[in-house]
């Protein structure tokens, strides 16, 4: 069953088409990477997704639900992580974590054991929780809002590239949680630009260029899709490449172009050569 | 020994002095034009409405202790002649010169904590620029923006003498002499605090109490010098850069040497400054930022709790705001009476009504100010959920289980309450005072006094409407709001003393939903008036609703 479903999707802001007919599907029990870089789409789609912006044209469901007119209830079963989260200032990271969690549970069973997750997240996270949001870096903001997230118990877990700002360490204790969200059934869409994390952590990958999905599949889909006979299977890296390798242009003086290009040539998309 | 000059502390503050320069123009050429209306509007406003006799019943107005307190003592000795510019400087000059420490409380923080905090600091430092640099560049364009408040004012006291020989040029340059140098004691004691706080905003609240300390110790050596309480602690008002400036006594005796004080004072504070931004780390500060709780308090548990989190301390200080509104004129209405009779114009403007007092008269012309005041909480607790939207904040909290509606509405509920609350706030203080200046006699009861305020509460509502109009349609335009209550300001408040009666004019009055309001007890009250603003402002509050429920949020 599709948890995220969207058809034809087109957001516009005046004259730019952010998103331009997407069409995603992510299934129930799918970890999901969503990659392209700055500026594909990829905030744009989660932020349809979560109701914030409104589609202008084409359809977007989550647990088969309109995206806009029934996001409340949506959100009920849905915990988001923001790619630059934005805090309160004057509040302390606890008192932000606890807001959010109250914002689902009140008190009971529940709330009991958003707490008991709560403070296994903090400590885990290294998290000082006394600290007033605007004294955070980047990266322990980052930290209010998984902890946030992940003591919240819900079907659906939307990631926007949520490991920025986070040192490898803390890197390698969100995947440790992802696998264990994956592990109880519930749906991760991971958007992120670190191919490296997604390859690791994801089942199914879709590649949005220009507002559009112009790639999608299990890893080993793609993987075998974008194979050269008598070449080692490409990685992730080298399958976006060859989506992307056509936009990077470097100029300069004439030897220095030669060195760029020895570099990017491997990327170059072999298949499409002979069409030019 | 590779030239000294360019390892200096200092290098490269004349590059960052334009580029400080650039930045702080607009804010600056605001400041200076708001300081400089401000004060001629006193001086303008006085030659308006008294002539020479009624001067002299405005100096005993003066002289009350609620006046004192907020405008300083008046220095006119015994059967000296007041004259306006005298009296101009007296009502004009204390606020002013708080403005102006205001002004350079943010300048600094401004330049230096803030760019700190943001890290532009940072990347500068990493160029060839030296570590002082930044500070001593701030300096100096607070140097320039205050030379330039002080020049600008000094020019308008002097434009001034067309209307009144009382405005001497020495006066005028004596004026200007306190901008300047009060300016710069509070820029360099920010730049001193900057370097204690750790956060922007711990330095701002830091520079803006010792501001507020520094003019509240005067008020208790303003009394001395009025001679209404023990003389021993005039010296409040002379360790007080507040207190201090006051005796130079523009249009008296025009003397200096307490300007002369405070620029020695900010010469050494100014070293002080440097002297601690030589020694400190990139970012740190001598004072550690409190720490917060680890948990949330019982009440924040929803969107509802949530704005009383965001909101309680700028509640709690208009309830503040609003006591002391309501102090201060009940504390005048002990001598309104004798005073309004001895002006032919106020007892032009004032007619005595059957059945009430002269003091309740003017209480009611005045209560348009309570409204006004009244209003701004109201506002703010709108237009804080723009800024909660623009800060992503709203973006956030909206992925959770929680309506859109629900949000809006909470806002609304706090505004609606809010109205009620601050204008009741600000009669009962009123009456309360009137009470005891007036000893019981002709006060009337609460209930009068709450009628007189509460009729103004459509009002209120239609603003809080129009505010929220703008946060769900104009979002990037929710400055008019403010703009709309400026105007509403100018043409009920002044343009009901100015126009008075005037028939071709009245129209100007009712450009503010505050002009529709009938001046109760003199004017009676129409309800239909009253259900048609209230209206009014429940069909603009349910635009806005509608608009904020179906556009994108609108994130900066």
């Amino acid at each position: 069953m599709a948890v995220i479903e969207t058809k034809g999707l087109v957001k516009t802001f005046g004259k730019l088409r952010a998103l331009d007919g997407l069409d995603l599907e992510v299934d129930a029990g799918q970890v999901y990477g969503f990659i392209g870089p700055n500026g594909a789409g990829k905030t744009t789609t989660i932020r349809v997704l979560l109701g914030s912006y409104k589609a202008t044209s084409g359809s977007a469901q989550v647990f088969g639900k309109d995206v806009w007119r029934e996001s409340t209830s949506i959100h009920e079963e849905v915990a988001y992580v923001p790619g630059d989260v934005s805090l309160w200032p004057n509040m302390s990271g606890g008192e932000v974590i606890d807001f959010f969690l109250r914002l689902r549970e009140k008190s009971g069973p529940a709330w009991d054991a958003a707490q008991k997750r709560r403070a296994e997240l903090i400590k885990n996270f290294e998290l000082d929780p006394t600290k007033k949001c605007r004294s955070y870096s980047k990266g322990n903001r980052q930290k209010v809002a998984l902890v946030a997230a992940l003591a919240s118990d819900v079907d659906l877990y939307l990631f926007d590239e949520p490991t920025s700002g986070l040192d490898p360490l803390m890197e390698k204790v969100f995947q440790s949680y992802v696998a264990e969200i994956k592990a109880a059934g519930k749906t991760i869409l991971l958007s992120s630009h670190i191919l490296s994390e997604v390859e690791r952590l994801c089942d199914s990958v879709g590649i949005i260029r220009k507002g559009k999905l112009v790639e999608h599949g299990t890893l080993a889909e793609l993987r075998q899709r974008w194979e050269v006979e008598g070449e080692a299977l490409p990685s992730l890296e080298e399958v976006f490449m060859k989506q992307y390798g056509d936009e990077i242009h470097i100029s300069g003086e004439e030897d220095d172009n030669e060195m760029h290009k020895s570099i990017f040539a491997q990327y170059l998309p072999k298949k499409k050569a002979g069409d030019r | 020994m590779a030239n000294a000059q360019n390892n200096s502390l200092l290098r490269g503050t004349r590059r960052l002095l334009a580029s400080v320069m650039k930045r702080e123009m607009t804010y600056s050429l605001i400041w200076i034009l708001c300081l400089t209306l401000l004060t001629v509007i006193g001086p303008i406003e006085l030659m308006a409405l008294y002539d020479k006799t009624a001067l002299q019943g405005f100096t005993q107005i003066m002289q009350i202790p609620a006046m004192v307190a907020m405008l300083g003592p008046v220095f006119l000795k015994e059967g000296q002649v007041a004259t306006y510019a005298v009296l101009g400087a007296n009502e004009m000059l204390l606020l002013s010169l708080l403005l102006v420490a205001i002004m350079n409380v943010f300048l600094v923080t401004r330049q230096t904590r803030k760019e700190e905090e943001r890290g532009s600091l940072e990347i500068l430092r990493s160029l060839p620029v030296g570590r002082l640099a930044n500070l001593s560049s701030t300096l100096l364009c607070a140097v320039i923006v205050n030379a330039l408040v002080s020049a600008f004012t000094t020019v308008a006291l002097i434009a001034l003498r067309a209307a009144d020989a009382s405005f001497t040029v020495a006066g005028a340059l004596n004026y200007g002499a306190a901008f300047f140098t009060v300016g710069l004691v509070f820029a360099a004691i920010t730049a001193i605090v900057a370097q204690l706080a750790s956060t922007s905003r711990g330095a701002n609240t830091l520079a803006m109490l010792i501001v507020a300390f520094f003019y509240v110790i005067r008020i208790f050596g303003d009394f001395a010098i009025s001679g209404s309480t023990d003389k021993n602690i005039q010296f409040l008002s002379y360790i007080s850069p507040l207190g201090l400036p006051l005796q130079g006594q523009p249009y008296i005796k025009n003397a200096y040497w307490p300007y002369a004080i405070l620029l020695v004072v900010a010469l050494a504070a100014g070293a002080v400054a440097f002297a601690l931004a030589r020694q400190r780390d990139l970012g740190a500060g001598l004072i550690p930022e409190r720490e917060g709780k680890a948990h949330a308090p019982s009440y924040l548990r929803s969107n509802f709790g949530l704005v009383w989190r965001l909101m309680k301390n700028q509640l709690i200080g208009w309830a503040i705001v609003m006591v002391a509104v309501g102090a201060t004129y009940g504390s005048i209405l002990g001598v309104i009476g004798p005073f309004i009779e001895s002006s032919t114009f106020f007892s032009n403007l004032f007619k005595p009504v059957a059945g009430f007092s002269t003091a309740q008269v003017f209480i009611a012309l005045l209560m348009v100010v309570f409204a006004l005041v009244a209003c701004i909480p109201s506002m703010l607790i709108i237009l804080k959920l723009r800024s909660e939207e623009f800060n992503g904040h709203l973006d956030w909290m909206l992925t959770t289980p929680i309506k859109r509606l629900r949000v809006i509405v909470d806002y609304l509920i706090y505004a609606l309450i809010a109205s009620v609350v601050m204008t009741m706030i600000a009669a009962v203080s009123l009456w309360l005072t009137a009470l005891v200046v007036l000893k019981g006699t002709d006060v009337g009861d609460l209930w009068l006094y709450s009628k007189m305020i509460l009729i103004y509460l459509p009002a209120i509502w239609a603003m809080t409407g129009f505010s929220a109009l703008l946060v769900g349609a104009a979002p990037r335009n929710t400055i008019s709001a403010w703009s709309y209550l400026g105007v509403g300001f100018y043409a009920t408040y002044l343009g009901r003393v100015f126009l008075g009666d005037n028939k071709h004019w009245k129209w100007v009055i009712k450009i503010s939903p505050f002009g529709w309001i009938p001046q109760y007890p003199i004017e009676k009250i129409h309800i239909g008036t009253l259900v048609i603003l209230a209206a009014i402002g429940a069909a603009l509050i349910a635009m806005g609703v509608a608009s904020f429920l179906r556009r994108d949020l609108d994130i900066g």
